[in-house]
């Protein structure tokens, strides 16, 4: 599964009504950079969360500065491996 | 200064569910949809309910708009009533928030704003199943004092919901199973059936000034807010004092009597305490001249929705060309609707009612287009 893909698939779910123009062009690109405001970044590290399986506790350490820090906080502490693609994800938190 | 109602969207349903699994089994209106995956707490019943009027082609379009723009969430509560839910039932309403920062009303109202280009004031207002009339009062003031060119209204409770359904329910306030069995329907002002039905409910409503105004549906003539003083704060005086002194404050802000009003929606919950109330109160303003429907037994009580919700379905009927009567009349009647009324032509008054606990009434006047 594409994790930039993930991402900007996520980007639909996490903030209210639509994105609003809100997009990842990169793994690398700075999180203040994709047009997330802070509760749709919280809402995305919860949802990441349910994908990965890693506990509610270990989130609270979510501390990210980049869509990669995310993703690597995330296979740090997953309790599971995340579905093979896009749909079987979203379908998880939708 | 005119302002017009230029486009609206509603949600509601006329299906019914009987929900077996909660402490006081009732009847409800609802989208299961909204329902589906809650239990995770990551996906919001009324976030999910809104998300069915926000039309995103509107949005865009709103947002590409000029003009100076608010938008009002009328919530009927500061949170959503989904949360903390420490009813003990486990059920398919059961679920908890994980973020209690996004049951709050304010925190949605501004992320929805955002997406309805309303970047000049954000309100939210908490009163009861009086709100989305409520702050039509809101509406006229932004217009009228501030120079607003365009309020967005978005209204919707989380009526169905495990707290709310045993308030309702152990309050005796709706219809049960109990009643249903017994042969009880919802209706309103009879002397046989009663009562209501919770329902869920949205509407989206856009009210802009002639200068910026396109395709009118409706103008808003008035609205106006009251309040009475009472021994019960979940109720209604039997004389109808509350629905008197906002009816009278909208006629009087519109500057016109009540022999032009054509149509009068009344917040027509069906109750013992609302009949006595909404009907003394229609008698002292019209002097028994008038004509009057209710839309609660048809989509169900849809709490803070229901004013502007049901005023939008009114409109929507009447350009069909018809009143609907009230449902599950047992009387022929033609003042509280027992049958539709076929009506035609356009320019129609209608005053619409709306009454919430802590004593809120609410009423605005609306001219049909």
């Amino acid at each position: 599964m594409d994790k930039l893909e993930l991402f900007n698939a996520l980007i639909g779910v996490v903030t209210p009504v639509n994105s609003m123009g809100a997009r990842a062009n990169s793994l690398g690109d700075s999180l203040g950079d994709t047009g997330l405001d802070s509760l749709d970044l919280l809402m995305m590290g919860i949802y990441l969360g349910d994908i990965y399986g890693v506990p509610e506790e270990e989130l609270k350490l979510l501390q990210p500065t980049t869509v990669n820090d995310m993703f690597d906080f995330m296979e740090q502490r997953k309790t599971k491996e995340p579905p093979a693609t896009i749909q079987e994800a979203l379908e998880m938190v939708l | 200064m005119n302002i017009y109602l230029t486009d609206y969207r509603t949600a509601s349903t006329t299906q019914t569910e009987m929900m077996e699994d909660i402490p006081y089994p009732q009847r409800v209106h609802w989208f299961a949809d909204t329902y589906k995956n809650a239990q995770t707490g990551l996906v919001y019943a009324p976030h999910k309910l809104a998300e069915k009027v926000l039309d995103q082609n509107l949005l865009e379009n709103l947002r590409s708009r000029p003009g100076k723009t608010g938008f009002i969430l009328a919530a009927g509560n500061s949170h959503f009533a989904g949360v903390h839910n420490k009813t003990g039932i486990d059920n398919r309403l059961t679920y908890d928030y994980k973020f209690l920062a996004l049951s709050l009303t304010q925190v949605y109202a501004g992320r929805i704003a955002q997406a309805g280009g309303a970047n000049d004031m954000v309100i939210t207002d908490a009163s009861a199943c009086a709100s989305s009339l409520k702050v039509m009062m809101n509406v006229a003031e932004m217009f009228r004092m501030y120079g607003f060119d365009r309020v967005i209204v978005l209204t919707l409770e989380d009526a169905v919901s495990n707290p709310v359904l045993k308030f309702f329910g152990e309050s005796k306030a709706c219809l049960t199973k109990d009643q249903e069995d017994q042969g009880i329907l919802p209706s309103a002002f009879d002397d046989v059936n009663y009562g209501f039905n919770i329902g869920q409910g949205a509407a989206l409503a856009v009210f802009e000034n002639a200068k910026h105004a396109r395709n009118s549906k409706a103008q808003l003539l008035s609205a106006y807010s009251a309040s009475e003083i009472s021994t019960n704060a979940i109720g209604q005086r039997e004389d109808g004092q509350g629905f008197v002194r906002a009816a009278a404050g909208a006629l009087k802000m519109a500057n016109i009597s009540s022999s032009d009003i054509r149509i009068v929606k009344t917040h027509g919950t069906g109750t013992k305490s609302n009949n006595a109330s909404e009907k003394a109160a229609l008698q002292q303003i019209f002097h028994r001249e008038f004509i009057a429907t209710s839309y609660k037994q048809r989509i169900g009580h849809t709490m803070g929705a229901s004013g502007l919700l049901e005023t939008c379905l009114l409109l929507d009927d009447m350009k069909k060309g018809i009143v609907p009567g009230i449902p599950n009349r047992t009387k022929q009647d033609k003042v509280f609707l027992s049958n539709d009324l076929i009506i035609g032509g356009k320019g129609h008054n209608i005053l619409s009612l709306a009454a919430g606990m802590g004593n809120i009434y609410s009423a605005a006047i609306f001219k049909t287009l």
